[in-house]
C-alpha cells in the first residue's frame, strides 16, 4: 500500500508504505541481496556474477508507479492521494565492502553518469515532479543493507525542503535583479574562505555559514547549472574529483568510515523553468559531532524546527580541511 | 523579536578568491579521466516485473 496523506498544519504530504516494515534488515554479508548472484548461491537482486553499476526498482518502494487510489479515510481537510512515483536502488559496485570513499575517482565519475541518466529518465515521467538522488550510509543513519548503494526517489510532488529552498531562491532573484541566491552564497564563501574545504575547477566543497550539523558539507557547482543533467563533461569529472577528496577526508576525520546522509538538490521535473533559481548542489549531513557522540534531532530540532549547534562551522571546517589536505 | 535582514544586495562577484584558493585547488585527476566514459546500458525485467538496468563502462576496473 502506497498512500499519501495531507498534513494541513504543515502543508505537506506524508507517504505511507506499510509493506516496508518487512524489508530486509542487516543480513549477514553472505546473504547480502545486493551482491552478485554466485553460481550455486542464493539468488540476489542481481542475476549476474559481476557488475559495474546497477539500478533496479526498489522491492519495498515508498512510492510505486501503480499505486491505487486510497480507499476512504480522507476528507476535504485531510485529503489522500495515491503514492505514485518511482523508487530505485543504485548499486555503486559489486564489491560488498567498498564505500564511495574507497572507490576510484573513475568509478565515482561513472556513477555520476548513471545519476545523470536516471535524472533524465525519471524526470521525463509525467508522474515525477522531483528526482531526489540520495545515499544513507552507516547504521547510525538507519541503513538496513551495508552493500554500497544509494537510492533515487521520483516524487509525485516537490518535497518540502527543496520547495522551501526554491522559494527562497525565487524571492531572492526577484528582489536582487535576477541574481542567483546560491551563486551569491558561493561567492560569499569564496571571499571568506574559512569554511571552504576543497576546490576543483568547477566545484567547491564547503561547510555553510549556517550549517545544521557539525560536519555538514555542501558541494556547489560554480556555474549556475540547474541540474546534474546540465553539467558538462569537464564539470562531471571535476565533481568526481572533489567528491573523492571530501569523502577520503570524511573517513580520516575520526578514523572510521563516516556515516552520512548525502542528498542532491536540483531543478524539479514538473515542466516549469528553474534557470537562475535551482542551482545543482550536493549536501552531506554526517550525524557525528565527535567520534563517539551523535547530533540528534531532538526536541528543538524535530518539534520546533530550530537547530541548535554547539560548534561553529569555521571550527569544524578547519578540522575537516586539515584531514582533506593530509589525506 | 529578531528581524530578518533586509534583502541582501548582491555584493559579490565570483572573482573574489583569496590566497587560500590556490592552496585548496588540488587537481589530482587521473589522466584517463579526461576522456568521457563509454557506457553500455542494458535493461531487463526481473521475475516479479520490476526492471533492472546494468550500466557497464568500458574502462578499467578499480
Amino acid at each position: 500500500m502506497n498512500q499519501l496523506r495531507w498534513d494541513p498544519t504543515l502543508r505537506e504530504w506524508v507517504a505511507y508504505a506499510t509493506h516496508r516494515q518487512d524489508r530486509t534488515f542487516l543480513p549477514p554479508a553472505e546473504y547480502c541481496p545486493l551482491c552478485p548472484t554466485k553460481p550455486g548461491g542464493f539468488p540476489t537482486e542481481v542475476p549476474r556474477e559481476h557488475y559495474d553499476i546497477v539500478v533496479f526498482e526498489n522491492r519495498f518502494p515508498s512510492f510505486a508507479p501503480n499505486a491505487s487510489n486510497p480507499d476512504g479515510g480522507g476528507s476535504d481537510l485531510t485529503p489522500t492521494a495515491p503514492g505514485r512515483g518511482i523508487c530505485e536502488v543504485v548499486l555503486y559496485s559489486d564489491d560488498h565492502d567498498a564505500t564511495l570513499a574507497t572507490m576510484s575517482e573513475r568509478r565515482i565519475r561513472n556513477l555520476i553518469e548513471v545519476w545523470t541518466d536516471r535524472y533524465k529518465e525519471l524526470g521525463d515521467s509525467d508522474e515525477v515532479d522531483y528526482v531526489f538522488i540520495f545515499e544513507n550510509k552507516g547504521e547510525a543513519i538507519g541503513v538496513t543493507l551495508h552493500h554500497p548503494h544509494g537510492q533515487i526517489y521520483g516524487y509525485p510532488f516537490i518535497p518540502p525542503r527543496p520547495a522551501k529552498e526554491l522559494q527562497a531562491a525565487r524571492e531572492y532573484r526577484a528582489q536582487n535583479e535576477g541574481r542567483c541566491l546560491h551563486c551569491d552564497l558561493l561567492s560569499q564563501e569564496h571571499e571568506d574562505a574559512r569554511r571552504v574545504l576543497t576546490k576543483g575547477e568547477h566545484f567547491t566543497a564547503f561547510i555553510p555559514f549556517y550549517a545544521h550539523f557539525p560536519f555538514e558539507v555542501h558541494v556547489y557547482s560554480r556555474r549556475c547549472a540547474p541540474s546534474i543533467a546540465d553539467l558538462e563533461s569537464a564539470e562531471r569529472r571535476d565533481l568526481a574529483s572533489v567528491l573523492k577528496r571530501l569523502l577520503v577526508g570524511y573517513d580520516s576525520l575520526f578514523g572510521f568510515s563516516l556515516p552520512y546522509m548525502m542528498v542532491m538538490h536540483q531543478a524539479p521535473t514538473d515542466g516549469e523553468a528553474y534557470d537562475g533559481i535551482a542551482h545543482f548542489h550536493i549536501e552531506f549531513y554526517p550525524p557525528n559531532r565527535t567520534a563517539d557522540k551523535l547530533k540528534y534531532l531532538a526536541g528543538s530540532e524535530t518539534g520546533a524546527g530550530a537547530f541548535i549547534m554547539d560548534v561553529l562551522p569555521e571550527t569544524s571546517a578547519e578540522t575537516l580541511r586539515g584531514k582533506i589536505e593530509g589525506s | 523579536m529578531i528581524r530578518l535582514p533586509a534583502t541582501r544586495p548582491a555584493s559579490s562577484t565570483t572573482s573574489g578568491y583569496t590566497s587560500l584558493e590556490s592552496e585548496l585547488v588540488n587537481d589530482c585527476r587521473e589522466d584517463s579521466l579526461q576522456e568521457d566514459p563509454k557506457v553500455e546500458k542494458e535493461r531487463e525485467s526481473k521475475d516479479d516485473g520490476r526492471y533492472i538496468i546494468f550500466y557497464t563502462f568500458g574502462d578499467e576496473e578499480d
